[in-house]
């Protein structure tokens, strides 16, 4: 149903659905928790450091459902930011030549079509807009929608996934219990040097050694997470600079912009990250 | 005196009202005979037939002023003056009237005797050249004020500049005066310096007076104040004027140079410098900017004073400070190249524990040897498996990024011992490349040995196998430090050019192979070999030892090896090489083993187990028999351990395993006993070994026994600080006591009970401590002004955040996509919008904000005695030149700063806490939140100290800021009870979002905040369980420390609660107000 304009396709949001596999590595019994929940309607929190495959991991899940139903499950990824209101979720009515006309939100879309909805980084939403997915999270599975006056159930297929990243310090920006208690928790956490270099080779299509190299400097620079560094080198950085390098840009010069730039701007740590680099690429 | 009046009647423009007030009070004291004196004074100038009208004026002022300056004369001197007046006006009358009007003010200052030469001075500089009227008149009437700051002998010398600058240009002379006046007024305490100099300049540098006179003016600015400074130029004008205007140009020239803070140093330098050896001053401002630019600040040092005791020893020091001597240039060269440990040590901490994954520390090597435990050369790298030892300057090269290079690589190899695990090694875990002999021939060992004696590490049991252990430990360490270089080649490939340059270089100083006997030539040409795989040059007869050793050698070399297969290696190659008989050799012929020695090999396994259960019953036999001694003793004699590999550092296998496994605590509790029972011979006797060639040297036993001791004193040492340390990690083993005592009682008003958890026995303590809430002393508002002023741009900026953050409480909020109702006039725009076939915007919406901000916030500052810690402030050096330049303000200022020079020119950390707590202030204000400030410490339970600065209801008032200036460092910390007091008081405000901003500066400690005095994870279970308490209630916490090894104990403080280490101390005062707006803001 892809419409398609010059370069790009566009889709309609509870069209969108992921047709080819994407490339993801299980740390562990993910998949499985994964499907367990969702056959049993259980909604899903991934909690973890950026860039440790939160969302490739929905995507992934979002195909292998759909594969294993043999039925396209849409993915409906909503990126929460702190102005995210309740109807930027839920829909609003809009003024057109005839009046006003009601357009749903793509969490009533998602209910409605039955899809995964993705609420990336949940916290980041302001707390009124956070409470709209309580009833959707447990056992009713319904969704209000006050302006209409009406309460759409849950279809079939629909479940509510969101990630959170607990490593942001601040004080204010914790999930609420009552919001929290109502998933399963799966955590992510960097994978092992072996698993990374592995995705590192397929996400940025390097030889084995660079892929070595920049998973071996990923786990350097993790060491330094207790020694100021306030969120590690994620995997996505490193794919970054592994792509940089397959596009010939001279690995340290790639991982100096892609990691080192990127992830601080304390002096001392930025030397040191340097140093590292320099040790790890001729 | 009727007389005069009546001979002055006939005169019109005579006011005769101020003549008669005039004569009335002359009359009073002059006698007759002066009067009329004064009186034919006046008439001689008023005779004249054409008088013009300023002539008029002069005698006008001179009736007029005449009984001002009498007051201020005696008779006879008072005539004098008016005699002189008549003389001056005579020559120009304008300059005699400003004259007259000019001595009274200048009385004020100038004692009567000097008034006449006064005079006189003004006269000559009239005199000087032609057209000095002008110049004269300003002298008149300019003196007064610089008179109030200066003396007579000042306005003498001002004349005297004066005039040779008329003979030239009469326009500068005049301006100097300008100028002069000019300094009096806005730096009175200058104006002496400034006098003489310019005189000096007049004198010396008359042709050039012009240009120096013009940048002096221009930049004086820079240069008042500088007392010191001024009275080097002086120093400089009298020795060696030449060199004054390239020199004050080139200061002034530093001094304005805001963005490179130079000007102390430099200025101190000079000073110093001029005291010494004037002619050299000029070099040295000349190159300054170049060399310091180049150098760290103690570097320059360094070379700074290096020539002036080259001057005060007497030597030449010609050339050197403008680093035209070789001498100089040697110096600084080694000064810019050398990479200094001091400096990179955070770097390489960070770098060494990113690499090896382990919390490492970086020290200079002299630390270590200054344990002397058997470490002996502070100029190799060393380690002992958790801190890295380096040399702490590295010069080798004449090239700083080549010196850095090298400490890389020797602190990357330190770190691949850590890395690779070299001090892991266990005898009972298998080898991956050889067949395991260690095994059976570790249970023949015990099975043996006579006197049972424990060993504590793998290591010193794994070199009781060999008779001749010095020969086994440097196969040993030529075998480790190969594996360990492989691996980190391997590992590391981008440090892998500059490991090979060092390689290299470690090649060219090896020894001649030819000279060397048997056994140490084998061992030579390993080294060179794992160095750099090449051609070898060996006696013919050992080449198939040779070959047999590389072949380890290469093994060691794969991937995959581990410690315990350089240990399986270490026992081959011991026996090939005590087969060899350590005599010298001949026929030497080049091999290149390179293709052969990848045959695979073959591992005698069986002739091994033989070699060694003979060599070790000979071992054993030896403490019975001594016989059977000599003959291997004259064989143990004449071996030599090979010349050290550089970069491989000082190896120390056995005692290194013995420190790591104490500081991890796995040795005290291993096999049977503690390390208690390590005896005094045990020691010796592995030390022994270790460091045999460097005790050589000393010949000494008592040596040998100090270093026993120190070692045993720094195990025990380590020791106890284990059991500190890990108590939790050992608490089965000790009994649970209770800490004496009672619960307390409150007898007085401002004192509180609190409970304080026992993290051990999972209960409160009840009524366990006593807080006592006092309101602080009131001090000085000073130190709140000068931190505002200080910080006076940022606290503009911090205001403006803060008002921006304010929230504009009920205002409608229009033009929005979702909110309360839609805006009728928005609507109606809309549809008009939709009439016209224009897209409406969606933006129709209002809405209240309904975010109310209702805050209240405690601030809980650390008043600890460790707040009195001083840190480095190089700032500070800055404020010095601020002084103000209000003259009456510049005394304040500097007798303030003289008294506080007595107490203390640093700062503390409680500084910080204060000038932080002061930005804040003004801007909290202005913010409307409920805040209070409490300070607390205390000693023991029962006096835990809670101050109040600000309680949460009080209003801000300037008693707050003088409370702030008397916080200062006390006692200890017990933070549970401080918390839980902080707690209880916010409890009692109404407001919606509560906060405890917690300030410290460490761990918690107090006397009786542990159990049994050593367990340092009570305080902090109970600090936890405090703000776990106060989290509960529904107050945010967060923690703010400036403790660097902070990081260990707050993440289990904090556990999920905020916090913060900041590692910068200096950022505190403006890291504060940032994480409240970030805390506090939704």
């Amino acid at each position: 149903m892809a419409t398609k304009s010059s370069n790009s396709k566009n889709y309609k949001i509870e069209d969108y659905s992921i047709d080819k596999e994407p490339f993801y590595v299980p740390v562990s019994d993910e998949i499985q928790v994964f499907e367990s929940a969702y056959n049993q309607k259980v909604p899903i929190l991934l909690k973890g450091p950026t860039g440790t495959g939160k969302t490739r991991f929905v995507e992934y899940m979002s195909w292998y459902i759909s594969s294993n139903m043999k039925k396209s499950v849409p993915l409906i990824t909503v990126a929460c930011h702190e102005d995210l209101t309740a109807s930027d979720l839920v829909g609003r009515y809009l003024i057109d030549s005839s009046g006003t006309k009601w357009i749903d939100g793509p969490l009533t879309r998602a209910v409605k079509s039955g899809g995964i909805c993705y609420l990336d980084e949940i916290v980041e939403a302001r707390k009124d807009t956070t409470v709209i997915v309580h009833p959707l999270t447990d056992h009713r599975r319904i969704l209000t929608i006050d302006k209409l006056g009406e309460v759409v159930e849950a279809a079939d297929e629909f479940l509510m996934v969101v990630s959170y990243n607990p490593g942001y310090q601040n004080a204010l920006k914790d999930l609420k219990q009552s919001t929290r208690q109502r998933f399963v928790a799966i955590e992510f956490d960097f994978p092992t040097p072996e698993q990374e270099a592995k995705i590192l080779k397929e996400e940025a299509g390097i030889d084995d050694s660079t892929a070595d190299s920049l998973s071996s400097l990923g786990e350097k620079i993790r060491n330094l997470t207790d020694h100021g560094l306030s969120e590690a080198a994620s995997t996505r950085v490193l794919i970054y600079a592994g792509k940089l390098i397959k596009d010939g840009i001279a690995p340290r010069r790639a991982c100096q912009v892609a990691v080192t730039w990127g992830i601080t701007d304390d002096k001392k740590l930025y030397r040191s990250i340097e140093e590292i680099i320099s040790a790890i690429f001729p | 005196m009727k007389e005069i009046k009546n001979n002055l009647k006939k005169y019109n423009w005579i006011d005769t009202q101020e003549l008669n007030e005039t004569l009335n009070t002359l009359f009073e004291g002059l006698n007759e005979s002066s009067l009329n004196e004064w009186g034919s004074i006046i008439y001689s100038s008023v005779e004249n037939t054409d008088i013009n009208s300023s002539q008029q004026q002069y005698v006008l002022s001179l009736i007029k002023e005449s009984p001002n300056v009498f007051r201020s004369l005696p008779q006879t001197q008072f005539i004098e003056w008016a005699k002189q007046s008549n003389r001056i006006a005579s020559e120009n009358s304008d300059l005699g009237k400003i004259y007259v009007d000019s001595s009274t003010d200048i009385l004020k200052n100038l004692r009567p005797r000097h008034l006449l030469d006064w005079g006189n001075l003004g006269l000559s500089l009239f005199k000087s050249s032609k057209n000095s009227s002008l110049l004269a008149k300003k002298f008149y009437k300019l003196s007064p004020e610089i008179n109030i700051a200066s003396s007579y002998d000042d306005l003498e010398k001002l004349v005297d500049t004066c005039k040779r600058i008329s003979t030239r240009n009469v326009d500068y002379s005049s301006k100097t005066i300008d100028w002069v006046y000019k300094i009096s007024q806005f730096s009175p305490n200058d104006l002496k310096m400034w006098n003489e100099i310019i005189n000096k300049v007049s004198k010396i540098l008359i042709k050039d007076f012009e240009k120096i006179f013009q940048l002096l003016a221009e930049n004086a600015d820079l240069i008042n104040q500088r007392k010191e400074f001024m009275k080097s130029l002086i120093i400089i004008l009298d020795s060696n004027p030449q060199d004054f205007f390239v020199v004050i140009k080139k200061s002034i020239e530093i001094f304005s140079d805001i963005s490179l803070d130079y000007s102390e140093e430099y200025e101190n330098m000079l000073i110093s410098l001029t005291a010494n050896k004037a002619d050299q001053v000029k070099g040295y401002s000349l190159n300054f900017q170049t060399l310091r630019r180049g150098l760290s600040k103690e570097k320059f040092n360094i070379w700074f004073n290096n020539g002036i005791s080259i001057i005060n020893s007497g030597n030449n020091a010609e050339g050197y400070f403008s680093l035209d001597s070789p001498e100089s240039k040697a110096l600084f060269n080694e000064l810019t190249f050398s990479v200094d440990l001091d400096i990179e040590k955070d770097i390489l901490k960070l770098y060494c524990c990113a690499l090896s994954g382990q919390e490492l520390g970086v020290q200079s090597s002299n630390i270590m040897v200054d344990k002397e435990i058997g470490w002996f050369n502070s100029n190799l790298a060393t380690t002992e498996g958790s801190t890295i030892y380096l040399p702490e300057s590295i010069k080798k090269f004449p090239e700083r990024d080549k010196n850095f290079s090298w400490l890389k690589v020797i602190a990357t190899h330190q770190v691949g011992h850590v890395e690779f695990g070299t001090f892991k090694l266990k005898l009972d875990s298998a080898s991956s490349k050889f067949k395991d002999l260690r095994f059976s021939l570790v249970k023949k060992l015990e099975e043996n040995s006579l006197n049972n004696t424990t060993d504590i590490t793998d290591m010193t049991k794994y070199f009781k196998l060999f008779e001749n252990s010095k020969l086994a430990q440097d196969i040993f360490s030529v075998f480790e430090a190969f594996r360990v270089d492989e691996k980190v080649l391997n590992k590391y490939r981008g440090i892998s050019n500059s490991y090979k340059d060092v390689k290299e270089n470690a090649l060219q100083s090896r020894p001649e192979v030819e000279k060397l006997p048997g056994r140490e030539l084998l061992i030579e040409l390993i080294i060179r070999y794992s160095l750099k795989p090449q051609k070898l040059k060996a006696p013919k007869k050992l080449e198939s030892q040779l070959k047999e050793l590389l072949n380890l050698l290469v093994i060691l070399g794969e991937q995959d090896s581990g410690i315990e297969d350089t240990a399986e290696a270490t026992l081959r190659a011991y026996k090939i090489l005590m087969g060899v008989k350590n005599e010298s050799q001949d026929d030497f012929e080049e091999y290149d083993f390179e293709e052969d020695i990848f045959e695979k090999f073959e591992d005698s396994y069986n002739d091994l187990l033989e070699f060694y259960s003979y060599s070790n019953e000979n071992l054993s036999d030896s403490d019975i028999n001594n016989s059977t001694e000599n003959n291997n003793e004259e064989e143990l004699d004449n071996y030599s351990s090979p010349q050290e590999v550089e970069h491989w550092g000082e190896f120390k296998p056995e005692l290194s395993q013995l420190l790591l496994e104490m500081s991890l605590g796995e040795a005290e509790f291993s096999d049977e006993g503690d390390l208690s029972d390590l005896s005094a011979e045990q020691i010796e006797e592995m030390l022994k070994d270790s460091v045999d060639d460097n005790l050589d040297e000393n010949a000494d036993n008592a040596v040998e026994s100090e270093i026993t001791q120190n070692l045993e004193e720094a195990l025990n040492e380590m020791q106890t600080e284990k059991i500190e340390d890990d108590q939790s990690k050992f608490a089965d083993r000790f009994d649970h006591f209770d800490e004496d005592g009672k619960a307390l009682e409150v007898v007085e008003d401002n004192q509180f009970l609190y409970d304080e958890w026992d993290f051990r026995d999972e209960t409160y303590k009840k009524n366990w401590c006593l807080v006592n809430e006092k309101k602080i002393g009131e001090g000085d508002l000073q130190y709140y002004e000068e931190t505002l002023e200080k910080y006076a741009d940022i606290v503009a900026d911090i205001k403006k955040q803060f008002e921006l953050m304010n929230p504009e409480t009920y205002r409608k909020i229009k033009r929005l996509e979702e909110g309360e109702e839609q805006d009728l006039d928005l609507t109606v725009e809309a549809m008009v919008d939709l009439r016209a076939g224009i897209s409406p915007s969606e933006k129709l919406y209002w809405r209240r904000n309904k975010v109310e901000r209702s805050i209240s916030v405690a601030f809980l500052l650390d008043m600890s005695a460790s707040t009195a810690e001083a840190i480095d402030d190089t700032d500070s050096s800055r404020d010095e030149w601020s002084a103000p330049d209000n003259p009456e303000k510049y005394m304040e200022w500097l007798r303030k700063r003289r008294s506080q020079g007595f107490r203390r020119s640093y700062k503390r950390i409680v500084d910080l806490e204060k000038e932080g707590l002061i930005l804040l202030l003004d801007a909290l204000e202005n913010l409307g939140d409920t805040y209070g400030i409490f300070g607390f410490s205390g000693y023991g339970r029962e006096n835990v100290e809670y101050f109040t600065i600000k309680d949460l209801d009080e209003n801000f008032s300037p008693l707050i800021p003088k409370r702030i200036d008397r916080i200062s460092p006390l006692h200890a910390t017990r933070m549970g009870p401080a918390v839980r007091h902080c707690t209880q008081k916010l409890l009692k405000t109404e407001e919606k979002s509560k906060f405890i901003f917690l300030i410290s500066d460490g761990r918690p400690q107090d006397r009786g905040y542990s159990r049994e005095g050593v367990e340092k994870e009570y305080a902090v279970n109970d600090t936890k369980k405090a703000l776990l308490e106060a989290k509960n209630q529904g107050i945010t916490t967060f923690c703010l420390t400036v403790d660097k090894e902070g990081h260990d104990y707050m993440k289990s403080m904090m556990e999920d609660l905020s916090y913060e280490v900041l590692d910068d101390i200096a950022s505190l005062p403006l890291r504060i107000p940032q994480l409240y707006r970030n805390l506090t803001s939704t």
